[in-house]
C-alpha cells in the first residue's frame, strides 16, 4: 500500500518502534561521533606540525618541490587510527540504543552490526597489521 | 631533495589543498552531494596527487563529513538506524573490494571510470530532481521490520514507513561502496536515489541513513588505502579543516537556491568534470 501517514493510535508497533528513535541515547551517538572526530582531527593537526610528514605530503602533492621523504609521523599515524576507530565506537554505542526495540528486530539488527562490525575489523587487521 | 623543501612551499601546500577542499566543500554542500565527487578531481587537477591518492585522501574527509552530517542526523531523528545497518553491510563488501583492486588500476582507468562515475551521478541527480514530486512511502504493516523507521515531516508530525525492496537495496548499495572504494565518493549521490525511489524511503530519511553509513565503509576504505601507502597523511588535517566548515556553509546556500538552478549547476559540473577525467585518462 502506497500512502503516507501520520502516527496513529492503530499502529502501535509503528510506535513503539519511533520510540526507539527518539531516544535519547541516538543523540549520545551523535555526540560521541562529534567528538572523535574532533579528537582525530586535533591529533592529524598537532601531527601535521611536525614538517618532516608535511613535506611528505608537500612532495607528493607537487614532485617539484622535493622528493618524498620516508614515513609517517607517529602522530599523524595516531590521528589516522583515531578516525578509523570511529566505527566501531559508533557500533558498541548503538548496541545500547537498540535496548528499547522490538526483540525480534533488536536480534536481526544485532546480527547485521555484528556482520559489518566483523567486516570492518577484519578488513583493518588484514591490511593494518 | 628533502632538504629543498622550504616552509613557504609546505604553507603553500597546506593552504591550497585547505581553500581548495572549502571550495570543494561549499560546492557540495550547495548541491547536498557531500564533497567527494568534486574533491578527487580538485586534487588530481591542481595538484601532482596521483588519482589513487586523491581517492585515499578523499576517503578519510568522507569520514569526517559523514561524522558530523550522522551526528545532526542522529539528533534529529531522521536516521533509519536498522536500514542504515543493512545496507552499511553491502557498501562494506563492495568498499572493501573495490579498494583492494583500486590498487591495482592504473590511474588513466581510474580516470576513465571516474568520467563513467560522474555521467552516472550527474543522470541521477536530475531524474531524482524531476521525478522528487512523484515519491510516496509505504506505511508499516504487521510485524515489526528492521527496515521501518519515521521521520518528522514538514508539518511537524512524526510520519512512519517501512523501507522496501530490501534485496534490490542490497545490490545496488553493494555497487555504492564498489563506486566509493575505487573514486573515492562518499555513495549519497547515489545511495539516496536508490533509497527514495527503489526503497520507497523519504528523501530526508534517505540522505540521513545514507550520511550515517559513510562513516563505516569510508574507514574500511581508508584502511586500506592507509596500508597501501596511497593516502598522502600529512594532508588529511588541511583537507578536513576545508571540506567540513565549507560544506556547512554550502548547506545554508542551498536553502536559498531554487531546485532547478541546483539541478541545471550539478548536471554541468558532472558533464565538465567527466570531460576532464576521460581528457586526463587519455593524456596521463
Amino acid at each position: 500500500m502506497t500512502t503516507s501517514t501520520t502516527p496513529s493510535e492503530e499502529d502501535p508497533t509503528a510506535q513503539a518502534d519511533c520510540a526507539s528513535a527518539d531516544a535519547e541515547s541516538f543523540h549520545d551517538v551523535g555526540v560521541t561521533l562529534i567528538a572523535m572526530g574532533v579528537i582525530g582531527t586535533l591529533i592529524l593537526a598537532i601531527g601535521t606540525y611536525y614538517v618532516a610528514p608535511l613535506q611528505r605530503a608537500a612532495a607528493l602533492a607537487w614532485p617539484g618541490v622535493a622528493q618524498a621523504m620516508e614515513g609517517d609521523s607517529k602522530l599523524l599515524v595516531l590521528g589516522c587510527c583515531v578516525f578509523l576507530t570511529l566505527p566501531f565506537v559508533r557500533n558498541a554505542a548503538l548496541i545500547k540504543c537498540l535496548g528499547g526495540i522490538d526483540a525480534t528486530v533488536r536480534r536481526r539488527a544485532l546480527v547485521v552490526l555484528g556482520l559489518s562490525t566483523a567486516i570492518i575489523a577484519t578488513t583493518m587487521v588484514v591490511a593494518l597489521l | 631533495m628533502a632538504d629543498a623543501i622550504t616552509p613557504d612551499a609546505v604553507l603553500l601546500t597546506l593552504l591550497w589543498v585547505t581553500i581548495g577542499s572549502g571550495f570543494v566543500g561549499v560546492l557540495g554542500g550547495t548541491l547536498g552531494v557531500g564533497g567527494g565527487v568534486f574533491l578527487v578531481p580538485f586534487l588530481v587537477f591542481t595538484t601532482s596527487l596521483r588519482p589513487i591518492e586523491a581517492v585515499g585522501l578523499s576517503l578519510f574527509c568522507v569520514m569526517g563529513t559523514s561524522i558530523g552530517g550522522a551526528g545532526r542526523a542522529l539528533s534529529r531523528g531522521d536516521v533509519n538506524v536498522g536500514l542504515g545497518l543493512w545496507i552499511e553491510l553491502f557498501m562494506l563488501v563492495g568498499t572493501v573490494g573495490a579498494s583492494i583492486a583500486a590498487q591495482k588500476v592504473s590511474d588513466a582507468t581510474l580516470m576513465y571510470g571516474f568520467a563513467a562515475l560522474m555521467l552516472g551521478v550527474g543522470a541521477a541527480f536530475v531524474f531524482r530532481a524531476v521525478k522528487a514530486s512523484a515519491l510516496a512511502f509505504v506505511a508499516p504493516q504487521g510485524e515489526p521490520s528492521l527496515l521501518d523507521g519515521c521521520i518528522t515531516n514538514s508539518g511537524g508530525e512524526r510520519v512512519h514507513y517501512r523501507a522496501q525492496r530490501r534485496w534490490a537495496l542490497a545490490v545496488l548499495t553493494c555497487g555504492t561502496g564498489a563506486a566509493s572504494g575505487l573514486f573515492g565518493i562518499g555513495g549519497g549521490v547515489l545511495n539516496v536515489p536508490f533509497l527514495a525511489f527503489v526503497g520507497r524511503v523519504p528523501l530526508a530519511a534517505a540522505a540521513a541513513t545514507s550520511t550515517f553509513t559513510m562513516a563505516a565503509t569510508g574507514a574500511a576504505g581508508a584502511a586500506i588505502h592507509l596500508a597501501h601507502g596511497t593516502v598522502p597523511a600529512g594532508l588529511i588535517c588541511a583537507s578536513l579543516l576545508g571540506v567540513i566548515p565549507g560544506g556547512r556553509l554550502g548547506a545554508r546556500l542551498r536553502e536559498r537556491l531554487p531546485n532547478r538552478i541546483l539541478t541545471i549547476l550539478f548536471a554541468t559540473l558532472a558533464l565538465a568534470v567527466a570531460i576532464a577525467s576521460f581528457w586526463r585518462g587519455a593524456n596521463g
